[in-house]
């Protein structure tokens, strides 16, 4: 019971911080014109958010299918995906590796303000990080890999939606040629582990 | 400066190790909240730490600036607009304003930023961390200065009555007597001796005015404005001689019973003292003699001299009118400190209370020193309770048990043998109230140095 509230609070969590995370990026990476974010708050601190409805209905139903595994604990990771127009090689990944916190020795954070730090420092590290990382060409896309535990196909398939499946990635878009790491930040909490770092290729400045 | 400088240096290598390799976003307030340093300083070395990245390593920084000043929008309202700018809009909005009232770098950092969301991020942050050393930076130099004067003040009490004794002439030899009392004890002996101390201020800076030193107005400022943080265990009393009791009085009613009690206290002492300037010579050696007598009944006996006082002071208390009308508790109640509160002025008490000595025809005098709690409230508005020693001295009519009477007569001229007999004595007396001998027995102890 313990452990099914455990996964259940962080799946809370991390499928709100996810898509937080997930405007974020599209915002400070550019991949949609600024006219369309607007400022809202999380966090208690200002962020931006996506209005347009195509791409904020996208990122809910990601979050949402997310989610339903987070809840039991079958997601290692997720990656923000961001692919050049031209042949949809991978540019940059953003990922969020997450581990489920296995001890039980809770801290002083009861009501969860330390977590509610850490998850605002993972918003300013994704703002900052643009200086560490090579401008994009222009027209860029995106897409999201989840990376989950072989049981979870089983899962995924009983409990996704019709009309918003989750297929197996290609290859030429799992592989990033010449990589690069910049990590950018990593937290630990009573419910869970979060790391984020972010990989773009050598290729990038050749393509600009 | 040469310390400045070297401070500043170290300053910019922080900043260049934020900005540059750990990617952050520096602005005046997380430079000024991170380094506790003040905020004009943060400022300043964002400056010069943006002209040397500019103009010697040739480094690209992204900067905000924060401008001030007034604006008229197109109905003619005039404005006052505070804003954050990146660099490349600064012009174009100082050129709006047309009095600028005040421009400077807000923040810098490698990232270019496309809003201001990250910079509130950063301050927020950083205050959330530790928000109660959050502005540390940013001080009050009144209160600090506040402070230290208060600090000052609760440390050194004793040295200022030490420069005070320096600088005035050498008082009567009975004076220096008193003063040189309380120096040489500790903290508690101190306390003791303040009500002395008081006097002889007071007396000196009268002896020193009538000789027109220069000197003098300064030390009695001096003692003044340095006392200030004692003030607050002892000024009651003090203020009592300096100003009319009938002023105070009406303050001091409001306040707790106990402070009530303290003033009374040291109104019987300055009964006392004018007693003293009235008394002729054979008088003042008879108080000589008792108070030897008084003095090694404390050593050997205090717990009966304690009982005795008390009886002495219900048998004073129902003659004076004022006591009467005052809502003062049953007198025999347990505790002194009940039984002394008391709207009447001094003065009269005292006229009555020699009245009633002249009756008795033999005046005796005791100094009983209780720890009294005071509760007063402290410069930083916080309500402090402290255990202080109170000194009262009551006038003694011969209408006494034949205890005290009994160490009365063996006490004059006298040897161990008789002192042996006193302790035989005592123990009796304490059985009957242990609290209070102890007590007695300390305090009794002290005066008797």
């Amino acid at each position: 019971m313990e452990a099914v509230n455990r996964y259940q609070v962080s799946a809370d969590i991390l499928s709100e911080f996810l898509e937080v995370a997930i405007h974020g990026i599209l915002y400070n990476r550019s991949l949609y014109p600024h006219g369309v974010f607007q400022r809202r708050k999380k966090y208690n601190v200002p962020i931006q958010v996506c209005l347009h409805p195509d791409v904020t209905i996208y990122i809910s139903r990601i979050v949402e299918s997310c989610k339903i595994l987070l809840e039991t604990g079958e997601i290692e990771k997720i990656v923000i995906i961001i692919l050049s127009s031209d042949n949809f090689t991978p540019l940059e990944r953003f990922s969020f590796e997450i581990a489920h916190n296995v001890s039980h020795n809770k801290t002083s954070d009861e009501y969860l303000f330390e977590m509610e730090a850490s998850l605002r420092s993972f918003l300013l590290k994704l703002t900052v990080c643009d200086a560490m990382l090579k401008p994009l060409p222009e027209d860029c896309t995106w897409t999201v890999h989840i990376h989950t535990r072989d049981s979870a196909v089983g899962k995924i398939e009983e409990k996704q939606t019709k009309d918003f499946p989750w297929i197996e990635a290609e290859e030429s878009q799992t592989v990033l040629k010449d990589p690069l790491l910049v990590p950018l930040r990593a937290m630990k909490s009573d419910y869970f582990k979060l790391q984020l770092f972010v990989e773009e290729t050598g290729e990038k400045g050749q393509m600009i | 400066m040469a310390g400045d400088a070297g401070a500043n240096l170290l300053y910019l290598e922080n900043l260049d190790e934020y900005v540059n390799d750990e990617n952050k976003i520096v602005t005046y307030k997380w430079l000024s909240c991170t380094l506790q340093i003040h905020v004009n300083l943060a400022k300043r070395l964002l400056y010069l730490f943006l002209q040397q990245e500019r103009n010697e390593k040739d480094n690209d920084l992204s900067v905000t600036y924060f401008v001030a000043g007034q604006h008229k929008d197109n109905n003619g309202n005039q404005k006052h607009i505070c804003c954050v700018v990146p660099e490349t809009e600064l012009s174009t909005v100082k050129s709006r304003l047309s009095p600028v009232t005040s421009c400077h770098i807000y923040s810098v950092h490698k990232v270019k930023l496309k809003d201001t969301n990250a910079l509130y991020t950063t301050d927020y942050e950083k205050i959330k961390e530790d928000i109660y050393n959050a502005c540390r930076g940013i001080t009050c130099m009144k209160y600090i200065c506040s402070k230290q004067d208060h600090a000052h003040n609760y440390f050194t009490p004793l040295a200022i009555s030490c420069e005070k004794k320096e600088n005035v002439t050498a008082p009567p030899s009975n004076m220096t007597n008193i003063k040189k009392k309380p120096e040489p004890k500790g903290s508690i002996a101190t306390m003791f001796g303040n009500t002395n101390k008081k006097t002889t201020v007071k007396s000196e800076i009268e002896e020193t005015s009538s000789q027109n030193k220069t000197e003098k107005p300064k030390t009695q400022e001096k003692t003044n404005n340095k006392k200030d943080g004692m003030k607050a265990f002892f000024k009651p009393g003090e203020k009592k001689g300096d100003d009319s009791f009938l002023d105070e009085k009406p303050k001091e009613d409001k306040k707790s019973p106990i402070k009530n009690q303290t003033q009374i206290q040291k109104d019987t002492n300055k009964s006392r003292n004018g007693k003293k300037k009235a008394s002729s010579d054979a008088e003042d050696n008879r108080k000589n003699q008792t108070k030897r007598r008084r003095i090694k009944a404390d050593l050997f006996d205090s717990s009966s001299e304690e009982e005795m006082v008390i009886s002495d002071e219900e048998e004073l208390i129902p003659p004076t009118p004022p006591r009467e009308a005052s809502p003062v508790p049953s007198p025999r109640s347990p505790s002194p400190v009940k039984q002394l509160p008391d709207k009447q002025s001094p003065k009269k008490q005292n006229g009555e209370k020699r009245a009633a000595n002249n009756n008795s025809g033999e005046r005796k005098r005791k100094r009983i020193k209780r720890l009294v709690n005071k509760t007063y409230k402290d410069e930083d508005g916080f309500m402090t309770t402290e255990k202080v020693y109170e000194t009262d001295s009551t006038d003694v009519s011969d209408e006494e048990e034949p205890i005290p009477s009994k160490t009365q007569q063996k006490t004059p001229a006298d040897t161990s043998s008789k002192h042996e007999a006193q302790k035989k004595k005592s123990p009796p007396n304490k059985k009957q109230s242990p609290v209070k001998g102890k007590q007695m027995s300390l305090t009794s102890f002290f005066t008797k140095k």
